[in-house]
């Protein structure tokens, strides 16, 4: 394995400036940020580079800018791509060619309102009539409405984007070890010391929680409870077709993308509830939900109706109760930093690990992260987030590996916060 | 032809010997059986190399109507003729792109371009294998072509196609000596048989001294200790370069000639097709004489997964096939027979008979002796390897080289398939990774030190593991509506919605709510919740949303 000599280098220097956990997008890049910032830094992934989400994702550079709680980091991120793709210098198939979402005729009403909105000069938004938008991709069904353009937003492929950034870090100075679980965090006096991993300890004052769907484990193992649960998509991949757009594209409940070779990748925003509960960590594809994403696409992009489909992956990322990620230093345990709960996370990603280097070595973030604290979870018990661990024993229904509900969710007494903490929340 | 019913005992995939025999078996025994084939293959798929190594040089069949191909391919196959007299619904052109939980198949019929699923009580699989690639230049020249294939396109067509005449044959194995003596009575000139072992002409076990003799008293060269070095042609294949290679798999300085050839037959192996044993999680193991990777199976061919059975080549390549003129007596029909057995007493809550069943060994009666391929495997590949130019193309369908699997490897941080192919792309194109994800892992285990291709992790595999068309998918009858919300759920729906008309929850959260609100509806109509229990849970809900969105 590749790793072999950085598994060695830092089994003879057992400290770090800061250890990451996790080797997603958002851990890479909060690991290639300390190290430009002079830190010296630890990655630990428990499989490889991109395993999980963010080698799993539809591989839109589309960040949730629509949630004023995410706008900030999402422009961040907007900004950031195109400088962070020139800095590393490898092939991603980074491309900042926009993003359309058709409109089906059953929701025109919608592009109305997009269209009177008062134009953002920072964000901006187009809209298109369908003959437009049927320019971009003929394929679309004959009856949409219109669709809404997004120019500031990308694609990449997700997983070469992830192991280039990988790429980076190293080259940068992080060392990164893969194949290693952590199994320990040892705080003193409330302040972070050390963790201990299947490849023995290591003495670091700083450690950041990126961990995805297991982000809440990790947390667990300093007492902080971090809601998060694992959420699984599933895409599906055609035969490479003529290409169409650089654009990504979508609607329908579909998201789109088609590779530099052709293929276009394409899943559902929101697969069917009763299609095994969103819970578990498994990575199998459905049967359910895959026909039901070809459904959708059918109803969407009929002009593909005979390509042939490939092939379909499932991953597995993360979700909070109110669907925006966790980026803050927890208040408990000084030294811990979180960014977690990314349901849309991977466009994000890049600014994720810039505010976490900034969080680390200087105590504050350049962008308004204030809607992404943890706080926000701390004033509402888990037993309120989640209502149905009163039901399903923690033990059952959960994956172990999860961590969660390991600490802070109690069946008794939900302590609902009073109004005037809302207030002051607010 | 009317879709079979959506609910069946029996379900067998595949309409060779295994599957034959396990039809004719089950059937007669009164079970409701369902044996569906691929077969005979439209030209679409053979060119995306379902399931074999077609090559670039395809017969024409548009002179010939559906119909009659069917009826050609039934009439070579009189076992499937016989199942089907023992009341076995047997189906032409059905493909299984997958299997799922719970003996959910999905199937697609060619000929109606339609698809669905079907659940079965018990499912044989029975999918044979598929033709061990190799890379080199010229690779995809028309006229180089799998030894199972060419075994199929003599069978169906007679010809390896029009014009041909002069067949270079790679691998001095049952395979290889089956498809010379195939093409040697359909006419074909054996130009010469090559293998990378220098012994593979002496081994006795598994030649045939008679037709060996008979190919060398007609001037085909047998030359052992030797591999391919590249193919050469423009509209089709015309020379083959033949190079030496030692016993560690580096090419013999000065040993190379040119044959002049039109067709190459690569029989160096086959794999079991796997596919669909992978997608139900099933045990598999490596073992060389099988092929390589194989299903773990038991002496009932039952596999890991209750109420599934793997039989035939699909469970092991058994060259043994090749010796006998009679389907129903090959190893791979027994192993039908004794799945059947064993799916007639599953369903009829009996012990298996007496007999065959009671053969613990049958696989390794039927399993080739060791000399054949299975042991060369590897040899074959790392002094492909060893004597490639980097620009050789291991992905066809995707282009990409050799050089650019080594520049990933470390990017990818390791020797892992599937993390090489999630990289590249390699295995990703139109074949579905068919044609290359063995070269891939052979390339990998050629890059360490003393790694064989048993040391390589296989690379997954996803459904669909055909290429069926989108709007076929998307015709399948699968619920399209989410569950109906118990009435607290609809209620707080319409909360949540005038909380967002008053500005109280944004629509990002609303969005993310939704999820919540189906997730919970899920969850407690499963666990069969009083209204009451249901309005508690979606009043904690709306609480969770509105305090956490309130700014």
């Amino acid at each position: 394995m590749g790793t072999d000599m950085s598994n060695h280098e830092a089994s003879r220097n057992r400290t770090a400036d800061a250890v990451v956990i996790g080797g997603g997008i958002s851990g890479v890049m909060s690991a290639y940020y300390l190290a430009l910032a002079g830190v010296q830094v630890l990655l630990i992934e428990r499989g490889v580079i991109a395993g999980e989400a963010s080698g799993r994702n539809g591989g839109h550079v589309h960040p949730s800018t629509y949630d004023p709680a995410q706008r900030a980091l999402g422009r961040l991120a907007l900004d950031l791509w195109p400088q962070v793709i020139e800095q590393i210098e490898l092939p991603t198939e980074y491309r900042q060619q926009g993003a359309l979402t058709a409109i089906m005729p059953e929701h025109a009403a919608q592009l109305e309102a997009i269209r009177n909105a008062t134009p953002d000069p920072d964000e901006p938004v187009l809209t298109l009539s369908a003959a437009d938008a049927h320019e971009l991709v003929p394929q679309l069904a004959p009856d949409i409405a219109g669709a809404v353009f997004y120019p500031k937003c990308g694609n990449v492929n997700p997983i070469a984007a992830s192991k280039a950034f990988a790429h980076a870090a190293r080259r940068t100075g992080v060392t990164i070890w893969e194949g290693v679980t952590v199994t320990g965090i040892r705080v003193e006096r409330d302040a972070i010391v050390g963790v201990d991993t299947s490849n023995g300890s290591v003495a670091t004052p700083v450690v950041v929680n990126c961990a995805g769907a297991w982000a809440s484990g990790i947390g667990a193992m300093v007492g902080v409870t971090i809601p998060v649960l694992p959420h699984r998509l599933q895409i599906l991949i055609t035969e490479a077709v003529p290409t169409i757009t650089g654009a990504t594209f979508g609607g329908n409940n579909i998201y789109a993308r088609q590779a530099l070779s052709g293929q276009i990748h394409f899943g559902m925003l929101r697969g069917p509830a009763w299609d095994p509960p969103l819970e578990r960590f498994d990575r199998s594809v459905t049967a359910p939900t895959l026909l039901q994403t070809a459904r959708h696409m059918a109803q969407l992009a009929p002009g593909w109706g005979d390509v042939p489909i490939l092939r379909s992956w499932a991953g597995v990322n993360s979700i909070t109760p109110d669907g925006a990620p966790i980026l803050d230093a927890a208040p408990q345990v000084s030294g811990f930093f979180i960014a977690a709960g990314f349901w849309n996370g991977f466009g994000a990603g890049v600014a994720t690990g810039r505010v976490i280097s900034e969080l680390v070595t200087t105590g504050r973030a350049s962008v308004d992260i204030s809607g992404l604290a943890l706080e926000r979870y701390e004033r509402y018990p888990a037993e309120v987030a989640y209502p149905y661990a009163r039901w399903r024993g923690a033990a059952d229904a959960r994956d172990e590996s999860s961590g969660w509900p390991a600490t802070g969710v109690h069946v008794s007494g939900p302590a609902h916060p009073t109004p005037s903490e809302q207030d002051a929340h607010a | 032809m009317t879709q079979p019913a959506h609910t069946i005992d029996l379900l067998i995939i595949g309409g060779g010997p295994a599957g034959q025999a396990a039809a004719q078996t089950a059937a007669a025994a009164g079970v409701q059986t369902l044996l569906i084939d691929e077969g005979p293959l439209p030209r679409s798929w053979m060119e995306r190399q379902v399931p074999r190594w077609y090559g670039e040089r395809l017969p024409d069949t548009s002179a010939v109507s559906a119909d009659e191909r069917r009826a050609r391919y039934l009439a070579a196959r009189p076992g499937l003729l016989a199942a089907q007299a023992a009341g076995a619904d047997v189906r032409l052109n059905h493909a299984c792109w997958g299997l799922f939980d719970g003996g959910v198949a999905g199937i697609y019929d060619l000929a109606a371009n339609t698809a669905w699923l079907l659940t079965a009580r018990q499912t044989i699989i029975a999918t044979g294998s598929i033709d061990m690639p190799l890379p080199f230049q010229g690779r995809s020249l028309p006229g180089v072509v799998g030894g199972l294939a060419a075994l199929d396109l003599l069978q169906a067509d007679g010809t390896l196609g029009a014009g041909s005449q002069r067949i270079v044959i790679l691998g001095a194995n049952p395979l290889g000596l089956e498809v010379a003596r195939r093409a040697q009575q359909a006419g074909y000139t054996i130009v010469a048989i090559a293998d990378i072992d220098s012994d593979a002409f002496d081994s006795a076990g598994t030649t045939d001294p008679a037709l060996l003799a008979d190919l060398e008293a007609g001037g085909t060269d047998l030359i052992p200790g030797y591999t391919i070095a590249y193919a050469r042609g423009g509209e089709t294949l015309e020379q083959v370069m033949l190079t030496g290679v030692d016993r560690s798999g580096q090419r013999v300085p000065g040993a190379t000639f040119p044959v002049r050839a039109d067709t190459l037959v690569v029989a160096i192996g086959t794999l079991p097709s796997l596919e669909l044993p992978y997608l139900l999680g099933a045990h598999l193991h490596h073992d060389a004489r099988l092929g390589g990777t194989v299903p773990t199976v038991s002496s009932q061919m039952a596999s890991s997964i209750p109420g599934v059975f793997i039989v035939g080549d699909a469970a092991g390549a058994s060259t043994a096939a090749f010796a006998t003129a009679d389907p129903g007596a090959t190893p791979a029909a027994t192993q039908g027979r004794i799945a059947a057995q064993a799916v007639i007493a599953a369903l009829t809550g009996t012990t298996p008979t007496e007999g065959e069943a009671q053969v613990p060994t049958v696989r390794d009666a039927a399993a080739p002796t060791p000399a054949t391929f299975g042991g060369h495997l590897t040899a074959w590949h790392h002094a492909a390897i060893a004597v490639a130019d980097p620009d050789v193309v291991i992905c066809r369908c995707e282009g990409i080289t050799l050089r650019d699997i080594d520049a990933a490897t470390p990017i990818v941080g390791g020797h892992v398939p599937d993390e090489v192919k999630r990289y590249t792309r390699a295995g990703m194109g139109q074949c579905q990774g068919r044609g290359c994800r063995v070269i891939v892992a052979g390339l990998l285990a050629a890059r360490q030190q003393d790694a064989s291709l048993a040391d390589i992790p296989l690379a997954s595999y996803r459904p669909p593991v055909r290429p069926i068309p989108l709007a076929a998918l998307a015709a399948v009858d699968v619920p399209d509506a989410d569950e109906p919300l118990l009435p607290a759920f609809a209620a707080l729906q319409a909360d949540l919605a005038a909380d967002a008309d008053a500005g109280l929850v944004t629509a990002a959260r609303l969005h993310a709510a939704q999820y919540k609100i189906l997730e919970e509806n899920h969850l407690a109509r499963a666990d069969n919740l009083s209204d009451a229990e249901a309005h508690e849970i979606a009043h904690a809900l709306r609480e969770t949303v509105r305090h956490v969105t309130v700014h």
